[in-house]
């Protein structure tokens, strides 16, 4: 089991913590499910947010048009983003137009195999998609990296030490200067579990 | 909108003569400035010799009440291509221009000596006179002495000290809402060629400069409120842009393995996040910077915006995508306050950001700086803006820059830097890159409207046919766009919504009186793009220009281990239309 940091901010502080969302959290998942499924079920994204909200998705740096033909595998990253602009923005999307542009980095998927044990899949949540789910995320709970855990926490620290109301480390309370250190201590891809409650 | 300006500054008298549309009635934009210079300039002139003109024009719809309608376009023969050229710029300048009558403003003519002149243009008359105190100024500098002339109904024209110079990399600055010179008609030299007439800024006055009128009032009335609803629901032009600005695609682009890094050694920059739109907004906001600005009034979609230091100090305008990736991942440099200030210079200076970003990026290659030597890169640029000798070689772009260092790795078309996409990852931008008639250009073919215009018909879109296809149908509907004096964000919205296409052909029907169709609009295309292949051609241009460099087809870019193999016979199809 992962080590639990619980962080108490209040609710508008959370996008002090958004960043680690973009530099990639990691969620465990049913490797070989298809992607819907997993953002669906693993993520717990609706329906109608997979369908509507996310028009571009990155599996390990291939366009991905059909979320039902990939499964990610264990230890994939996963970008996911709204609409995007430019002529690029616009041939990134799912199924779009203008896919013929970026070809040779489609994705040409793997077929999903359910029942396959479950692992960790990497996920980047960019730009809208951020501020419209990023505090719920957050408050279910992620896995991050210590490392990046660590750089985030100490360039935010001036502001993260006025906002931070408690800090918690598996159930013991700690002094908001003491996170940064006991980060430290740990392995930089080290995943610990991360969530925020409101104080 | 009737009327051309020209200027001609020859001789010991220059002036300026005023002439109806004539020939070129019906044209606005990117269509008029290269019929103009396609007919009037000698293609295998010197470009900053006296038979080059330069034209301002702002598009067929700028100066109305219609939205995001306030592009201007700048033409002449390149100084840094070659070629025909037309660089487009927001800012208040085209809804001023056009609110004072003129489709166009021609430079013409050899100056005698090194005369400097100011243009001013009002509704009561025009005069240019002589300004020989304004030797050098910035662009900064010249708002600061001149802005109360042009104050907030008006709007300035100008170059730094690098178009003074006359250098192939300067840009036409433009004054935004604020009267700072923040727009910049910024790609092709199009500096040089202002500086080489001697004029050093065009004041315009808005005062009691009328709105123009659409013929069909009602008409028009209904079909600017229907498109402006279509860019305010859409995604993109509604939300994405406004929030993050164009930055925005950073993360995006670097996700895909696309974001040219370290002189387009590799397709990935480990520090991307640092320096992302989404990073960027934060940091502005907790500064307490604007995340949303328009660069001229009657833009809905605020792309723009600005960015302060950590003391609420204006700093610059919120540094673009292509600045971003140019100054930032290009050259290594993480540090978003690094590239504020970057941004700054370039603006001041008068220079292109992508062709300094990627200049910078060679000098770092050939070892005249380290990757991510943000001081370094600072201090590069004060050598152009100041004209030191090793100023005038950076200044001079990406391809002599790398001449005079022995390198071949220079990512140029038609000696024009790359922008913020690698060709190889994405090979569709890279047809474009190599084949339009401006050089290597991101938004030569970024109207995204060919699925309702249909230019060349169905095509398999995976297929090596359908990019070919595409580049070719792209740049058909942008050069048309470009016309139009619509910001080419609006595509996005066209795009996905056909109504809000056809509210846009409705406007421009109901303003001009016409009855155009799609296929007016793509014959349109059609025919300006044959107009600047035609002064490329006759300047001595041949299908060897339409390429992008060998290395591209040699090196494999990191992640996908891409290469650009589009074939040259391929190339050669995009405008056999």
């Amino acid at each position: 089991m992962p080590h639990a940091v619980s962080l108490a901010l209040k609710r508008e502080q959370y996008p002090l913590l958004h960043p680690l969302l973009r530099r990639g959290f990691w969620i465990r998942a049913s490797a070989g499910a298809c992607l819907r499924d997993i953002l669906i079920r693993d993520l717990g994204l609706s329906q109608e947010a997979v369908r509507d909200r996310i028009q571009t998705v990155f599996l390990d740096g291939e366009v991905v048009d059909d979320f039902d033909a990939v499964s990610p595998g264990s230890g994939s990253t996963l970008a996911l983003s709204a609409a995007m602009p430019g002529l690029l923005g616009a041939s990134f999307r799912k199924g779009g137009d203008f896919a013929g542009l970026r070809g040779s980095i489609t994705s040409r998927g793997c077929s999903p195999e359910p029942g396959r044990e479950t692992g960790e899949i990497r996920i980047k949540l960019y730009n809208l998609l951020t501020g419209e789910w990023g505090n719920i995320l957050l408050e279910r709970g992620i896995m991050a990296e210590a490392g990046q855990t660590r750089a985030l926490v100490e360039e935010r620290f001036p502001e993260l030490r006025q906002a931070l109301a408690g800090v918690w480390v598996d159930g013991s309370e700690i002094a908001p200067a003491e996170l940064v250190e006991w980060l430290g201590s740990r392995a930089e891809g080290e995943l610990i579990g991360l969530h925020i409650i409101e104080p | 909108m009737d009327k051309i300006l020209r200027v001609d500054v020859s001789g010991d008298r220059p002036g300026s003569i005023e002439e109806p549309l004539g020939e070129y009635a019906g044209l606005g934009g990117r269509g008029l400035t290269s019929s103009v210079v396609g007919r009037e300039v000698p293609a295998d002139c010197h470009p900053l010799g006296p038979e080059n003109k330069l034209v301002i024009a702002p598009g067929l719809l700028s100066g109305s009440a219609a939205v995001n309608a306030g592009r201007l376009s700048v033409g002449c023969k390149s100084p840094l291509t070659g070629g025909i050229k037309e660089a487009n710029s927001g800012g208040q300048g085209a809804n001023v221009l056009a609110r004072l009558g003129y489709a166009a403003i021609v430079l013409e003519g050899e100056r005698q000596g090194d005369e400097l002149y100011v243009l001013r243009i009002g509704a009561n008359g025009v005069s240019l006179d002589k300004a020989p105190d304004l030797k050098m100024f910035t662009n900064y500098q010249l708002m600061e002495r001149l802005q109360d002339e042009y104050g907030k109904d008006g709007a300035m024209i100008s170059i730094g000290t690098a178009g003074e110079m006359r250098l192939a990399n300067s840009t036409v600055a433009v004054t935004d809402p604020e009267g700072r010179p923040t727009r910049h008609a910024g790609r092709g030299g199009v500096g040089a060629v202002m500086g080489s007439k001697g004029i050093k800024a065009i004041i315009l006055d808005g005062t009691d400069a009328p709105m123009r009128r659409p013929q069909n009032a009602e008409a028009f009335k209904d079909a600017n409120k229907r498109f402006g609803q279509g860019l305010r629901n859409h995604p993109v032009t509604g939300q994405g842009l406004g929030a993050y600005g164009t930055n925005v695609l950073t993360n995006i682009i670097n996700e895909a393995g696309a974001y040219p890094t370290y002189n387009f050694r590799t397709g990935h920059y480990p520090d991307a996040e640092r320096i992302s739109g989404e990073s960027q907004a934060e940091l502005e906001k907790s500064r307490g910077g604007k995340t949303r600005h328009g660069c001229h009034r009657g833009c809905v979609m605020q792309c723009s915006g600005e960015f302060v230091d950590k003391d609420g100090h204006f700093v610059s305008k919120q540094p673009e995508y292509e600045t971003v990736w140019a100054h930032g991942g290009n050259c290594g440099i993480s540090d978003l306050d690094a590239i504020a200030r970057l941004d700054y210079l370039n603006d001041d200076y008068g220079l292109d950001t992508i062709e300094s970003g990627a200049t910078i990026g060679v000098a770092m290659e050939a070892g005249l700086l380290e990757f991510g030597d943000a001081e370094g890169a600072i201090n590069l640029l004060k050598e152009i803006g100041q004209g030191t000798p090793m100023g005038r070689i950076l200044g001079s772009g990406t391809a002599v820059t790398a001449k005079a260092y022995g390198m071949e790795r220079a990512p140029v078309v038609k000696n024009q830097a790359m922008p913020a996409y690698d060709p190889r990852a994405v090979k569709g931008i890279g047809v474009t890159y190599a084949t339009s008639p401006m050089g290597a250009d991101h938004t030569a073919g970024y109207a995204v409207a060919s699925n309702i215009m249909k230019v060349g018909g169905e095509v398999d879109p995976l297929g090596t046919e359908g990019q070919v296809q595409l580049s070719r149908d792209l740049q058909v509907a942008t050069a048309a766009l470009d016309s139009t004096g619509f910001c080419l964000f609006i595509a996005f919205a066209i795009l996905d919504q056909p109504e809000t296409f056809q509210a846009m052909v409705d406007m421009i029907n109901a303003f001009h009186g016409l009855e155009m169709t799609a296929d007016d609009v793509s014959d349109l295309g059609k025919s300006i793009l044959r107009t600047e292949r035609d002064f490329n051609t006759r300047a001595g241009f041949t299908a060897m220009d339409d390429r992008l460099p060998r290395y591209f087809r040699r090196e494999a870019l990191e992640p996908h281990k891409a290469v650009f193999d589009m074939s040259d016979e391929e190339l050669d199809q995009v405008f056999t239309w």
